[in-house]
C-alpha cells in the first residue's frame, strides 16, 4: 500500500511538468462527458426507457462506466503497456528480482493521475443520476452499488492480468488490449440491450459489461443480496486464478529464459 | 503534350503499385493487430443497433425507421466507415516530427500520394476478413436491402464520393501539423461531433433538430449517413442526386483548402525547417 | 588548378538563413500568453556563404554543431528556403524542387531515414524504382553492383529493424543512390557506426564518385572520412565560411609544426628532451614530440646524436586537432 502511495506521487510530479497535458485532458474528459450527454439526450428523445431503463439509471450506468475506464486508463493501462516489450527485451527481470510481488509491480507500477479526472467525471455522473432518482437510494442500494462495483473492478482486473499474462507465450500481443477496449465499449448501456450471444460474450467470457450493468442495477434496487454473494465469488475465484496463472506464466518465463 | 500526360500517368501508377506492395508487406507484419483493429471498427454499429433496436421494439417505427431499416442502417454503417476511414493526420505529424517528410520531398513523387495509397492499400487488404464478417453479418440479421443493379451502383458511387470527402477532410486536419504538433486534438474533436450528428450515433433523421443543424454545417452527413440512406433505400431520386451534387461540391471544396493549406503550410516548413 | 577550369555543378552566392525562433518563457501564465503574443528572437544559422564545386569533386563540409552546416545542405537539396542569397544546382535553383533537380541529387541525412521499418529494404528500394522511373535491367544492375560494394548479400530480404545500425545505414545509402544521382549531399552518413563499417562505406563513396563522375558534399564529425575522401574542405563556424581549400593547404598554415615519433634502446628521461618541442608522450622508450615545423630538422639531428634512436619518423599531427584549432582559435587562413 506505501508502494502504491508512492507510484502515485511521482505520477503526480510527472503530470504536474506537463500542465498543458493536464488541461489538454481535463477538456478532452469534459467533451467526452458531453458527448456522453448529447447520447443520452438523442435515445431519450424517442422513449422514455431503454429496455425497461430510465434515463436516470442510463446516466449511473454511464458514470460506472467511466469510473472502471478511469481506473483502467490511470492504472492498469499505464502499467502492463510496457510489458510486452519488456518481455521482448528481456529486461522484465528487473521486475522480477525486486523484493516485492511480481504481479503486484507490473499491475500498479505507473500511475497516470491526469487519468484519474475520469473517475472523478463518474462518480460526478453516479451521484447525478442518483439525485434524479425518485425512489429513494437506501443503505443496502448503495452498498450494493459500492459491492457490485468492487467485484467487478476485481473480476476485470483479473481479466486484464490473465490477457497479459499470456506475453510469456506470444511475445507479439501489442494490440491484445484493443480487444478490451472494444468489448468495453459495450458496457457504456445495459446489457440487456443486446443480442443473445454478445451479452454471452460480455457476461461470461470477456466479463466487461457486467462492470457497468450490476453496480447500476445495484443502485436502481434491482440486485438481490443472493446476486451480490455470487458476484463475490465469481470476483474471488477469478482474482484466485489470474494470480495462479501470472505465477505459472512467470515460472515459465523463468525457465524459459534462463 | 498527350505523351507527356501518359507518361506522368504511367509514372503515377507505377508509384502507386510499389506504395500499395509496400503497405501490404508492413501490414502483413502487423496483421494480428489490423485484424483487432477491424473487429474494433465494428463495436459502434453494432452496440447502435442495439439500443435503437430495443428503443424501436417498445415505441415503434421512428420517422420512417421499422427495426428491419434500423438493422440494414447499421449493417450497412459498418460497411462505410470502413470505406470512409482516414488517420493521414495521426501518420503525417509523425511524419514531420521524425523528419522523414524531408526525405520524402526530396524526391520527385508529391508526398501526399504515399498517404493516399496507404489508404488504400489498407482498406483493399482488410477485405480479405471483412468480406467474411459482413456476409456473417448479413446472413445474422438478414437486413432488408435494396440490392437491383442500380441501387448498387449508386451506392458504390455515394460510398467512393464519401471516402474521397472524408479522406480530403482529414487530410485538411493533418496540415495542421505544419504548424502544432496537436494537429490530432482538433481532428477528434471534430471527429466526436460528426459522430453525434453525422449519422454515427443515430440516423440523422432521428437526431434533434438542432443536432440537425449543426449537421447541415459540416461534412460529415455526406461521408457517413448519406451513403447509409442512399445503401438502404432510403432516399428518393431527387433526394440521392441533390445528395451527391452536395457531396461533390465539399469534394471541390476540401480539395482547394487541403492544396491552399499544403502550400501555405510547405512555406512555412521550407521556412523554418523540422 | 586543373579542378577549377571543370564545369561548376554547385554554385552557392552570399547563402544566408534566419530562423525566426518563439522565445519560450517558463510558467504557465507566461506559456498561455505566449498562445497569443508570442516573442521571437532572430537565429542567424548561415550569413552570406559563398563557394563553388566543380564537377565530380569530393568536398568536406566541416564546423561544429550549430555551424549551419545542416541548414546549408537543407537549402542546397531544397527542403530550405533562404532568407537571401543564391544558389544553383546543377543549373537549378534548389528550392524551386523542379521534377529535373529531384531526379539528379539526392539527400542522406544520418538516422532520419527513408526506410521502412517493419518490412525488408528491398520494399522501399522497389518503391524508389518506381518513384524515379528506373527501368527493370538498371534497376537490377545497379542493385547488383551495391550490394556487392557494401556487402549486403542476404539482407535484403530481412525486416529493416532486424538489421544492425550500419547494415542500415548502408541499405540507406542504397535506397538514396538507386536512381544515380549527380549530386550527393551526405550528412554525417557514418555517425554512430563502427570503424569497420565506417571504412566500407568511405569506400563506397569513393567508388562511386569515381564510377559515376558524381559532385558529393559530406559533413562528418569523424575526420578519418575526411582524410580519406575529401581532397578540399570547407570549414564553417557561426554561419560563415572561414577555410576554404585543400586539406592539405589546411594542415599546412595551421598547423605549423610536425610530430616526430622516436623508437628507443633505452629509456630516457624528460630532462634529456630539454628544449626539444612538447612531449606529446613518452613510454617504455616510445617518444612522441611536438615540434615546430621549421624546427624540425634541428631537433632531428639532435636527437639522433644525443639519444640511443632505434628508429624516427616524421608525421602531420592528426588532422582531428588541426580542425579543433581551427574552432578554437577562429583561425582566418
Amino acid at each position: 500500500m506505501r508502494l502504491l502511495g508512492v507510484f502515485f506521487k511521482i505520477s503526480f510530479q510527472d503530470d504536474a511538468a506537463y500542465r498543458g497535458e493536464f488541461w489538454m485532458r481535463l477538456a478532452a474528459t469534459l467533451y467526452s462527458l458531453a458527448g456522453a450527454f448529447v447520447g443520452i439526450w438523442i435515445f431519450f428523445s424517442h422513449t422514455d426507457r431503454i429496455a425497461g431503463w430510465t434515463v436516470d439509471e442510463v446516466v449511473i450506468l454511464l458514470g460506472a462506466f467511466h469510473i472502471v475506464a478511469g481506473v483502467i486508463r490511470t492504472v492498469l493501462g499505464p502499467s502492463f503497456e510496457r510489458i510486452v516489450e519488456e518481455v521482448r527485451e528481456g529486461t522484465l527481470d528487473f521486475v522480477l528480482t525486486k523484493p516485492a510481488s511480481s504481479q503486484f509491480l507490473v499491475s500498479f507500477r505507473r500511475i497516470v493521475s491526469a487519468a484519474a479526472m475520469e473517475c472523478l467525471m463518474g462518480a460526478g455522473l453516479v451521484g447525478y443520476g442518483i439525485s434524479r432518482l425518485s425512489q429513494q437510494t437506501g443503505l443496502y442500494t448503495a452498498f450494493a452499488f459500492a459491492f457490485a462495483l468492487a467485484c467487478g473492478l476485481a473480476v476485470l482486473y483479473s481479466f486484464w492480468l490473465f490477457l497479459n499474462t499470456l506475453v510469456f507465450w506470444f511475445v507479439r500481443i501489442d494490440n491484445v488490449t484493443q480487444i478490451f477496449w472494444a468489448l468495453f465499449e459495450a458496457g457504456r448501456y445495459p446489457l440487456d440491450i443486446y443480442p443473445g450471444w454478445l451479452r454471452v460474450l460480455v457476461t461470461y467470457i470477456v466479463p466487461v459489461g457486467v462492470v457497468t450493468t450490476f453496480p447500476a442495477q445495484g443502485i436502481a434496487g434491482r440486485l438481490a443480496p443472493a446476486s451480490l454473494l455470487w458476484y463475490a465469488a465469481a470476483a474471488a475465484l477469478s482474482l484466485y486464478i489470474s494470480s495462479r496463472f501470472w505465477r505459472f506464466g512467470v515460472a515459465h518465463y523463468t525457465s524459459a529464459s534462463s | 503534350m498527350i505523351a507527356g500526360a501518359l507518361r506522368a500517368v504511367a509514372g503515377l501508377w507505377r508509384g502507386y503499385k510499389a506504395l500499395l506492395h509496400l503497405t501490404w508487406s508492413e501490414m502483413l507484419q502487423y496483421r494480428a493487430a489490423v485484424f483487432i483493429w477491424t473487429l474494433w471498427s465494428l463495436a459502434g454499429p453494432i452496440i447502435h443497433l442495439s439500443v435503437w433496436s430495443s428503443i424501436v421494439a417498445a415505441e415503434g417505427a421512428l420517422a420512417g425507421y421499422d427495426r428491419g431499416a434500423i438493422v440494414a442502417y447499421f449493417v450497412v454503417q459498418s460497411v462505410v466507415y470502413h470505406f470512409t476511414g482516414a488517420w493521414q493526420v495521426w501518420d503525417f505529424s509523425y511524419l514531420i516530427r521524425t523528419g522523414r517528410l524531408s526525405a520524402r520531398l526530396v524526391k520527385p513523387f508529391d508526398p501526399s500520394h504515399h498517404l493516399v495509397a496507404s489508404n488504400v492499400a489498407f482498406k483493399l487488404m482488410n477485405l480479405v476478413w471483412l468480406i467474411p464478417i459482413w456476409t456473417g453479418m448479413y446472413l445474422y440479421f438478414r437486413p432488408e436491402l435494396p440490392l437491383g443493379v442500380g441501387s448498387v451502383l449508386t451506392f458504390l458511387l455515394a460510398l467512393l464520393l464519401a471516402s474521397v470527402l472524408l479522406f480530403l477532410w482529414n487530410q485538411c486536419f493533418a496540415m495542421i501539423a505544419f504548424w502544432t504538433v496537436r494537429a490530432s486534438a482538433f481532428y477528434e474533436f471534430a471527429d466526436a461531433l460528426g459522430y453525434m450528428v453525422g449519422g454515427g450515433i443515430a440516423p440523422v433523421a432521428l437526431i434533434p433538430p438542432a443536432l440537425q443543424s449543426i449537421s447541415r454545417a459540416l461534412p460529415y452527413y455526406y461521408g457517413v449517413g448519406f451513403p447509409i440512406e442512399v445503401g438502404i433505400g432510403a432516399l428518393d431520386g431527387a433526394a440521392v442526386r441533390a445528395g451527391l451534387w452536395a457531396s461533390a461540391l465539399w469534394i471541390a471544396a476540401l480539395f482547394v483548402i487541403y492544396r491552399l493549406l499544403w502550400r501555405w503550410g510547405l512555406k512555412r516548413f521550407s521556412a523554418v525547417g523540422a | 588548378m586543373a579542378g577549377m577550369s571543370r564545369e561548376i555543378d554547385i554554385r552557392v552566392r552570399e547563402l544566408t538563413k534566419h530562423y525566426k525562433v518563439p522565445v519560450r518563457e517558463g510558467g504557465f501564465r507566461a506559456s498561455v500568453a505566449s498562445l497569443f503574443r508570442r516573442k521571437y528572437r532572430i537565429v542567424e544559422a548561415v550569413k552570406g556563404v559563398s563557394f563553388d564545386i566543380a564537377r565530380g569533386e569530393i568536398v568536406g563540409f566541416l564546423g561544429p554543431n550549430g555551424a549551419g552546416k545542416t541548414t546549408t545542405l537543407k537549402m542546397l537539396s531544397g527542403l530550405l528556403h533562404p532568407t537571401s542569397g543564391e544558389a544553383q544546382v546543377l543549373g537549378h535553383v534548389p528550392w524551386k524542387r523542379e521534377a529535373g533537380f529531384l531526379r539528379r541529387m539526392t539527400l542522406v541525412m544520418g538516422q532520419k531515414n527513408q526506410l521502412v521499418w517493419d518490412v525488408p529494404a528491398m520494399d522501399t528500394f522497389l518503391v524508389n524504382q518506381a518513384i524515379y522511373g528506373i527501368p527493370e535491367r538498371e534497376f537490377r544492375e545497379t542493385l547488383a553492383e551495391f550490394t556487392e560494394l557494401l556487402g549486403l548479400e542476404g539482407l535484403l530480404q530481412k525486416p529493416v529493424r532486424n538489421l544492425s545500425l550500419g547494415e542500415r545505414m548502408k541499405c540507406e545509402l542504397v535506397a538514396a543512390l538507386l536512381h544515380k544521382p549527380r549530386i550527393l549531399f551526405l550528412d554525417e552518413p557514418t555517425l554512430g557506426l563502427d570503424v569497420t563499417m565506417q571504412n566500407r562505406i568511405r569506400e563506397f563513396i569513393r567508388v562511386y564518385n569515381q564510377r559515376y563522375g558524381a559532385t558529393v558534399l559530406l559533413t562528418s564529425h569523424y575526420m578519418a572520412d575526411i582524410a580519406a575522401l575529401c581532397r578540399r574542405v570547407i570549414i564553417i563556424h557561426h554561419g560563415r565560411v572561414m577555410f576554404d581549400g585543400e586539406l592539405s593547404r589546411l594542415v599546412g598554415s595551421i598547423a605549423p609544426f610536425k610530430v616526430l615519433h622516436v623508437a628507443l634502446d633505452r629509456a630516457v628521461s624528460p630532462e634529456d628532451l630539454d628544449g626539444m618541442g612538447e612531449v606529446l608522450a613518452l613510454d617504455e622508450g616510445k617518444l612522441a614530440l611536438k615540434v615546430p615545423k621549421d624546427r624540425t630538422p634541428e631537433v632531428t639531428s639532435r636527437l639522433l646524436a644525443e639519444l640511443p634512436v632505434l628508429d624516427l619518423s616524421v608525421e602531420d599531427p592528426p588532422i582531428e586537432d588541426v580542425i579543433e584549432q581551427v574552432f578554437e582559435q577562429g583561425v582566418e587562413v
